[in-house]
């Protein structure tokens, strides 16, 4: 029996496509991936459902489905998101019987993967690529790096730009992204490795605001070395990970993280 | 609004493809198929025929929207995605599209590189061929993507640290999709060309495009709706432009 992609009603509209197991052969842990941002569920160069049929071969049911507002949810919320998402997992815990989740995605998702995480105790791993990190002294080391490998004619460019007069830039990942106050995150890593959850963290070389691997530290402190934290900066891969081999690379990684980690 | 869209898996033997339907508001007048753009361009355009499918639905106009094979949410890996293969899945589509709105008019939507899937159609007693921007010269295209993928993977904004050349041994890839010998083949050589019998054609593109297609009738993209068409990175779309192009295809002579 092969892999097979089931329709599942999520209510309010919404509507998931959950990749199953071979017959007997699901595990206890099912995977929910959020939205990349407004791309619809299928993910970026349709990451997500490669990762979700490779992840349900490995026993791992995998559900991917539309936010409100985005792709075939034509509705907007009228309700918090983290009750939508929670009304997510009551729903495919009632349909796989799986009473523990890894959840998460790029950049927004994993966001709110981190928040939930932190409100529903069935969170038992979070995929975090490109989410939350702190520029502070390796942001500006990794900054520095960079400057050192740019070409006469990049530098000549990044002056131009230095000195065109510009209003004070607004969307900046602090103003855009959903994080918690600075400083916050690292308590709250702490806290979430004391309840037992896993974390694969991945930063590409795409985001403007993660140049440095020195910068997890600075950012959720030295939990960040607790075996349960897999961290990898892939700087030669793009935010929407474009290139096939990155995407390879990707399902492989985080099926090895799975395996390893959370192998029920 | 009209009623939620329906998700669907239409099964056949080799093929199995995720598709939705929405169905007319009330009363269905006509159902249309819509053959989707290809490659990245389906899922920049994604949210935007789900919005029209929405709109034309509460106009009396069923939708079926579907992902061909290998793309979306169908079965199949990226490579396994063909030229043919799309052709075939239009006329799958089409045949679920008519089971559910009986002998109510068919019209096939066919988006870009879809063109060519809904051109398939045209003989298969259609009211009429709605073509977004279509692409007529596969060559030209296909030189056009490969154009756009190189600028992609040299781009300092994509990659900031490079990085962007590097392609597994025996991988053909293109914008990103890894993609078979025998698409990159058909693509090259299909040339969108109407042919007598054929159903009344309205071209719908932005005001800068015309398409070498003789019709009598053109709708122009109001903007916001056909930049996407331009890019590889994703945005919103205009909900109110959304709702009068609707209105528009809604008022086709051929729906009269």
């Amino acid at each position: 029996m092969a892999v097979m992609d089931e329709i599942v009603d999520l209510g309010d509209g919404m509507f998931g496509i959950l990749s199953q197991p071979p017959a007997g052969q699901a595990k206890a842990v099912c995977v929910v991936l959020f939205n990349a941002g407004i791309m619809h569920r299928s993910g970026p160069f349709r990451l997500h459902v490669r990762l979700a049929r490779r992840l349900a071969a490995l026993g791992y049911p995998t559900l991917r489905f539309d936010l409100p507002g985005v792709g075939d949810s034509l509705r907007r919320a009228d309700r918090p998101q983290m009750q939508i998402v929670r009304d997510v997992l009551d729903r495919t815990q009632a349909q796989t019987g799986c009473t523990r989740f890894v959840t998460g995605g790029i950049c927004s998702a994993a966001d709110l993967g981190w928040q939930l995480a932190l409100e529903d105790p069935r969170i038992a791993g979070v995929l975090m690529l490109d989410g939350l990190a702190r520029k502070g002294p390796a942001f500006l080391k990794g900054r520095l790096l960079r400057a050192r490998r740019k070409s006469s004619r990049a530098w000549l460019e990044s002056l131009r730009r230095h000195l065109v007069k510009r209003p004070a830039a607004v969307d900046t990942p602090e103003n855009l992204r959903d994080w918690p106050a600075p400083g916050v995150e690292k308590q709250q890593l702490r806290d979430l490795l004391g309840r037992g959850v896993e974390f694969f963290i991945l930063f590409s070389g795409g985001t403007s605001y993660f140049l440095h691997p020195g910068q997890l530290e600075e950012t959720f402190g030295p939990a960040v070395h607790n075996p349960a934290v897999r961290f990898q900066h892939w700087a030669q891969c793009d935010h929407m990970i474009y290139a096939n081999a990155d995407r390879d690379r990707l399902v492989a990684e985080v099926s090895d993280w799975l395996q390893t980690r959370l192998p029920a | 609004m009209s009623a939620a869209p329906q998700p669907l898996l239409l099964d056949t033997d080799a093929r199995r493809l995720f598709a939705v339907f929405h169905p007319a508001a009330a009363g269905t007048r006509a159902g249309v198929v819509v053959c989707p753009p290809f490659l990245h361009e389906h899922a920049l355009s994604y949210r935007l025929f789900a919005l029209l499918g929405d709109a034309l639905a509460a106009q009396g106009i069923a939708v079926l929207r579907f992902d061909y094979h290998g793309t979306g949410d169908s079965a199949g890996d990226d490579t396994a995605f063909s030229l043919d293969g799309a052709r075939a899945d239009a006329a799958l589509a089409l045949d679920a599209l008519r089971a559910h709105i009986g002998a109510a008019p068919a019209i096939a939507l066919g988006a870009r590189g879809g063109a060519f899937a809904a051109a398939a159609l045209a003989e298969k007693d259609l009211r009429g061929l709605w073509l977004w921007e279509p692409i007529v010269d596969g060559a030209a295209y296909l030189q056009e993507l490969r154009d756009l993928d190189r600028a992609e993977r040299t781009s300092a904004t994509r990659y900031p640290n490079g990085g962007g050349e590097r392609v597994s041994p025996g991988d053909e890839t293109l914008i990103g999709f890894a993609c078979s010998a025998t698409l990159l083949e058909q693509l090259n050589g299909a040339r969108l060309e109407p042919r007598n019998g054929w159903p009344p054609v309205t071209l719908l593109e932005r005001a800068a495009r015309t398409t070498p297609i003789d019709t009598a009738r053109r709708i122009e993209l109001a903007p916001g709706l056909g930049e996407w068409a331009d890019r590889v990175d994703i945005d919103h779309f205009p909900l109110p432009a959304v709702r009068e192009l609707a209105t528009r295809l809604a008022t086709s002579p051929e729906l009269a």
